[in-house]
C-alpha cells in the first residue's frame, strides 16, 4: 500500500536548498507511485524554524529538511555536524553515520536519513580590512553557528534579525557577519559587503530527518525506496563543489575582495575554529562529544 | 471568604502581574539602550555591548504578553466585534455572551492543559535553549500554561459577573490603535 | 480533508466566532485548537500548538510595538502634548476654521513623535474638542478633523502598526515607515485645504473667534521651547539609524528613552505619570501582542492545512492582471475594515496576500503603503472605527453619534482618493524609501 509522508523545510521556500529538495521530491514521487509519496507542506510559515526539530520528534510532521543548529534544544550534539571534516560518504563507511543515527534516535526520536548539503565552508565577511585573525573592535552579526569562534577572536557579537542585516551593514551598525560561501545573493548582502576572509571554516550541513516511529512503521518496500532515493540525493553532493566555486566567482564580480592570510596563519585560523567548536560541543554533551569528534574530525 | 471578596482579591493579583509587565517594558527600554551604548562607546573595558540583550528582549516581550492577558480580560480590553451583539435584542445578546464565555473558558483550559504537557515534556527530556545564554527550555514554556490557567479562572469570574449583571451584552473594548 | 474544507473551517469558523462577540484573540485561539487537532495531528499537534504560541511573540522584531506606544503615552501623560498644541497655535494666523487647522497641524507634529494612534486621538480629542465646541464650532467641523488626523498618525513614523505590518509580511520595516511619510503629509495638507474651503463657503460651521495675536519672541517661544525639542526625538531616532549606532528596531528604544529624558528635563515626569504611561503601554501592547499569539499560529495552521496554497493558486489561476488582483485585495481590505480592527485585518489577509504579491512580482513597499492606507481608513469607517468610538468617548453629550458619522465622511473620501492616487502613482509611496533607505 502507498504511504504518504508529510515533509516540511526549516528554510523559506525560495531558498535554493528547498527548491532542489522539492525537485528531488517531485522526481521521487513519480518513481514511487504505489509505494511512497512525499507531500511537501512548506517552510517556516507552516512550522516555525526552531520548532521543526520538536515537530519531527513528536510526529507532527514525518520528515524535515533542516540543519543541526535549529534543533540544539533537543540535542546539543546536532550542532556537531557542521564540524565534520570527512564527507558524508566517508561517514557512512567509518561508522560516523551509525553513531549519528544512534544518538539521533535515542535523543530526538529521529531517523537521520541523509545529508544533502556539504563541501560548503562558512566564511567571515567584513566591511573593514583586517590583516590577521583578530576581530577586536569589530561588531559582528552572528547566529549560534559562529558565536564561539568569532568571540574567541575578540569580536563584539550581536544578533540581528535577517531582515535587518542589509540596513545594519549599510549604516555600519555591524562590520561583518558569518555566512556560507553561497546564498549571499538570495539576500542581496553582496551589495553592502566589501571583503570575504579566506579560508572558510566548518562545513555547512543540511539534512533530511524522519520521525523514528514513522520510519519504523514504513512497509519494507517504502523504506527501501526512500533509502535508495535519499542515497542518490546525497550522492550528488559533489555538485556543491562546483556550485560554490561559481558563487565565489560571482562574489568577485560583485566587487567582494578576498582577505587571505599566510599559510601558517590560515591553518591556525581553521584549527582555532575547530577547537572552539568542538570544545563547546564536548562541554554540552560529554557523553557523545569526544566519540563524534574522533569519527567526524580528521 | 465570600466569592465577591475572592474575585476582588484576584483582581488585585492581576493588577500586580500587570505592574510587573510595566516594569519589564521599562527595563526593556533601558536594556536595549544600554546595549547600543556599550557597543558604540567603549566605556567599560572588555565589555562590548550586551550580547544577550536580544534574546532577553524576546523573552520579555513574551512575558509582557502573558502577564497582561488575564488583567486585560478583567478590564474587558481584549477587543472584539460587537456589531451582532448590538443588533439583536439584549436578551439574545446576553445569551451570546454565555456561549462565547463558555467557548473562551474551554479554550483557555485546553491551552493551559496542552501548554503544561509541552512544558513537562520539555522538562522531562532535559531540553535546553542554547543561545548566548543557556537556559532550560521549560522556564519560558511553563509561563504559557500558568497564564492560561489565570485566564480560565478569570473567565469563571467573568461569567459570574455576567450572571449577576444586566441581561444584556457587555461593554467591552471594540478596537485597537 | 481537502484544502477547501480547511479554508472554510479556519476562515469561516473564526469569522463566525468573531461576530458572535468572542474577543478577537480568543476567536483565533479556539479555531487554532480545532485546526491543530485536525491538521497537526491530535495530541502531539495540540502540544506543538502550545510551543508555537510561545515562539510567536518571542520575536525581537516586535519590540518596537511597546516602545513606540510608550513614546506616545509618555507625551500624553506628562502633559507635554498640550505644549505642542500651544506652540503650534501661536504660529497659525487667522484663516477660516483656524482651530481645526491648528488641530490638523498639531496632530501632524504629534504623529511624528507618537507611535500610537490611541494616544494621539485621546490627546487631541480631550484637549481641542472642548475649546472648539465652546467657540461655536459645529460638532461635525469640530470632530471631523480630529478623527482624521488621528488616523494619519498611523502613516507617519513612528508607528506601532507599521512595525507589525512589516514584521508579519516580511516587507522591510524601515522602508514601510519612510514610505508612509509622503501619503501622511499629503493627507494632512488635503485636510487643511478642505477645512479652509469648506468654512469659507459655510462660515457658520466655524465662527470666527478672536484670539490673542502674539508677535516676535512671544509668538515663537512655545514653538522653540517645546515643539522643536520634541520633534528632535524624531531626529534622534532617524540619526541613530543613519549614523550606524543602532538597528531600526533598536532605535525605537532610543526614541522611548529620549522621550522620557526630555520629559524629565522639562520637569514634567513624575513617578505617577510614568507609571500611568507604562500602564497604558502595557494595556495596548498586551492587547496587540495577545492577538499576535493567536493569529500567528492561525496563519501557520492555515498554511499547514494546505488552505493558503490552495487559495493562492485558485486566485492566481483566474488569469487576472496583477493590478486587478491588487485592486481586489484593497477592496476586500476596506470591506474588512468595516467590521474588524487593524491587527485582525493584517492577520486574516497577509497569509494569502503576501504569496500573491510575490507571485505577481509587485513592489512590496508600494503594496505595504496601500495596505497602511486601508488600515487607517479602517480607523475611520463607521460603524466600528476606533477613532469614532474614541471621539464619542471624549465628546460632550451634545455631540451625537450621527454627528460623528457625518463628520468623518469627507475625510474618508479624501483617504480613498489618496489610495487611488498611490495606486496609479506608486512613486508617492516608493520614492522616499528608495532615496532614503
Ligand atoms: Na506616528
Ligand atoms: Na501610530
Amino acid at each position: 500500500q502507498e504511504v504518504t509522508l508529510r515533509v516540511v523545510s526549516a528554510f523559506p521556500e525560495n531558498q535554493y536548498y528547498v527548491k532542489r529538495t522539492v525537485e528531488w521530491i517531485d522526481k521521487a514521487n513519480k518513481e514511487g507511485k504505489g509505494v511512497l509519496q512525499m507531500n511537501f507542506i512548506g517552510g517556516p510559515k507552516a512550522i516555525p524554524t526552531f520548532e521543526i526539530g520538536n515537530a519531527v520528534k513528536t510526529g507532527v510532521v514525518d520528515m524535515a529538511l533542516t540543519t543541526g543548529a535549529y534543533y540544539t534544544n533537543l540535542m546539543p550534539e546536532a550542532d556537531a555536524l557542521k564540524l565534520a571534516e570527512v564527507s558524508a560518504a566517508e561517514q557512512r563507511r567509518n561508522g560516523a553515520y551509525d553513531l549519528i543515527n544512534k544518538i539521533w534516535q535515542e535523543k530526538a526520536n529521529m531517523y537521520y536519513l541523509a545529508r544533502v548539503v556539504e563541501f560548503t565552508p562558512f566564511h567571515l565577511y567584513l566591511n573593514k580590512k583586517i590583516d590577521k585573525p583578530d576581530l577586536t573592535g569589530l561588531k559582528i552579526r552572528i547566529t549560534p553557528v559562529y558565536r564561539d569562534f568569532f568571540q574567541s577572536m575578540g569580536a563584539a557579537v550581536m544578533t540581528t534579525a535577517p531582515g535587518e542585516v542589509y540596513t545594519a551593514l549599510e549604516r555600519g551598525v555591524i562590520d561583518g557577519y558569518g555566512w556560507p560561501i553561497h546564498a549571499l545573493f538570495d539576500l542581496n548582502w553582496q551589495e553592502k559587503t566589501r571583503f570575504r576572509v579566506d579560508p572558510g571554516f566548518y562545513n555547512a550541513e543540511v539534512s533530511l530527518v524522519v520521525n523514528l516511529d514513522k520510519w519504523k512503521s514504513l512497509p519494507p518496500a517504502a523504506r527501501d525506496f526512500l533509502t535508495r532515493q535519499a542515497l542518490a540525493y546525497e550522492g550528488q553532493n559533489e555538485f556543491w563543489k562546483s556550485y560554490n566555486q561559481n558563487e565565489a566567482r560571482r562574489q568577485a564580480q560583485a566587487g567582494i575582495q578576498t582577505i587571505s592570510f599566510d599559510a601558517e596563519t590560515s591553518r591556525k585560523y581553521v584549527q582555532q575554529a575547530n577547537e572552539v567548536g568542538w570544545a563547546s560541543i564536548i562541554k554540552t554533551c560529554p557523553q557523545y562529544g569526544p566519540h563524534l569528534r574522533r569519527l567526524l574530525g580528521r | 471568604m465570600s466569592i465577591a471578596a475572592l474575585e476582588a482579591a484576584y483582581g488585585k493579583a492581576l493588577d500586580a502581574l500587570a505592574l510587573v509587565a510595566c516594569a519589564l517594558i521599562f527595563a526593556l527600554t533601558l536594556m536595549i539602550c544600554a546595549d547600543v551604548f556599550l557597543r558604540n562607546v567603549r566605556i567599560v573595558p572588555g565589555t562590548v555591548g550586551l550580547a544577550w540583550s536580544n534574546e532577553v528582549s524576546e523573552a520579555m516581550l513574551y512575558l509582557v504578553t502573558m502577564l497582561t492577558a488575564p488583567w486585560l480580560l478583567r478590564r474587558g480590553q481584549h477587543i472584539r466585534v460587537d456589531i451582532v451583539l448590538r443588533a439583536v435584542p439584549p436578551r439574545v445578546g446576553w445569551a451570546f455572551e454565555w456561549a462565547v464565555d463558555a467557548l473562551g473558558l474551554a479554550c483557555c483550559a485546553a491551552i493551559a492543559y496542552y501548554g503544561a504537557r509541552a512544558a513537562l515534556a520539555s522538562y522531562a527530556a532535559g531540553s535546553i535553549s542554547i543561545k548566548t545564554l543557556i537556559t532550560p527550555e521549560w522556564w519560558l514554556l511553563s509561563v504559557l500554561p500558568a497564564a492560561f490557567l489565570a485566564l480560565s479562572l478569570e473567565m469563571l469570574f467573568r461569567m459570574r459577573r455576567l450572571y449577576l449583571g444586566e441581561r444584556a451584552p457587555r461593554d467591552d473594548a471594540v478596537s485597537t490603535g | 480533508m481537502s484544502w477547501g474544507a480547511a479554508a472554510w473551517l479556519m476562515l469561516g469558523g473564526s469569522t463566525v466566532l468573531l461576530f458572535l462577540g468572542l474577543p478577537v484573540a480568543f476567536s483565533f485561539l479556539v479555531i487554532n485548537l480545532a485546526g491543530a487537532l485536525l491538521f497537526l495531528g491530535g495530541e502531539a499537534g495540540l502540544t506543538q500548538l502550545a510551543r508555537n504560541s510561545v515562539v510567536s511573540v518571542a520575536s525581537f522584531s516586535l519590540t518596537p510595538i511597546p516602545l513606540f506606544i510608550l513614546m506616545g503615552e509618555v507625551l500624553f501623560h506628562t502633559g507635554l502634548a498640550v505644549k505642542v498644541i500651544d506652540g503650534v497655535e501661536r504660529l497659525v494666523r487667522q484663516v477660516p476654521g483656524r482651530l481645526a487647522v491648528v488641530a490638523v497641524v498639531a496632530g501632524t507634529v504629534f504623529s511624528a513623535i507618537s507611535g500610537s494612534t490611541i494616544a494621539t486621538t485621546a490627546m487631541l480629542g480631550s484637549l481641542m474638542l472642548p475649546v472648539m465646541l465652546s467657540r461655536g464650532y459645529h460638532p461635525t467641523m469640530a470632530t471631523g478633523p480630529l478623527m482624521a488626523i488621528g488616523a494619519v498618525d498611523m502613516l507617519i513614523p513612528p508607528s506601532a502598526l507599521t512595525v507589525l505590518l512589516g514584521s508579519l509580511s516580511g516587507i522591510s520595516i524601515s522602508k514601510l515607515l519612510i514610505g508612509g511619510v509622503m501619503p501622511g503629509l499629503i493627507l494632512s495638507l488635503a485636510f487643511i485645504v478642505y477645512i479652509i474651503v469648506r468654512v469659507k463657503f459655510n462660515p457658520a460651521l466655524a465662527p470666527v473667534a478672536g484670539f490673542t495675536q502674539y508677535h516676535g519672541w512671544a509668538k515663537l517661544r512655545p514653538f522653540v521651547q517645546y515643539v522643536l525639542p520634541l520633534v528632535s526625538i524624531f531626529v534622534i531616532v532617524v540619526a541613530s539609524m543613519s549614523a550606524g549606532w543602532a538597528t531600526p528596531t533598536e532605535s525605537a528604544a532610543i526614541g522611548a528613552l529620549f522621550t522620557m529624558v526630555l520629559a524629565l528635563a522639562y520637569q514634567a515626569l513624575s513617578f505617577d505619570n510614568l507609571l500611568r504611561a507604562l500602564r497604558g503601554t502595557a494595556a495596548i501592547s498586551g492587547m496587540i501582542l495577545f492577538i499576535i499569539v493567536g493569529a500567528t499560529t492561525f496563519s501557520q495552521i492555515l498554511s499547514f492545512s494546505g488552505a493558503s496554497n490552495g487559495l493562492v493558486e485558485l486566485i492566481a489561476g483566474l488569469g487576472l492582471t496583477p493590478l486587478a488582483v491588487i485592486a481586489a485585495m484593497m477592496l476586500l481590505l476596506i470591506f474588512l475594515g468595516l467590521f474588524v480592527e487593524q491587527v485582525s485585518m493584517m492577520m486574516i489577509t497577509l497569509p494569502i496576500y503576501m504569496p500573491l504579491v510575490q507571485k505577481y512580482g509587485v513592489d512590496p513597499v508600494w503594496f505595504g503603503v496601500m495596505f497602511l492606507i486601508c488600515m487607517q481608513l479602517g480607523l475611520l469607517l463607521p460603524p466600528h472605527g476606533l477613532l469614532l468610538m474614541t471621539m464619542k468617548g471624549v465628546a460632550p453629550p451634545q455631540v451625537r453619534m450621527g454627528h460623528i458619522f457625518q463628520a468623518v465622511l469627507p475625510y474618508i473620501g479624501m483617504s480613498l482618493l489618496l489610495l487611488a492616487l498611490v495606486f496609479f502613482v506608486p512613486a508617492i509611496a516608493v520614492w522616499l524609501p528608495r532615496i532614503l533607505v
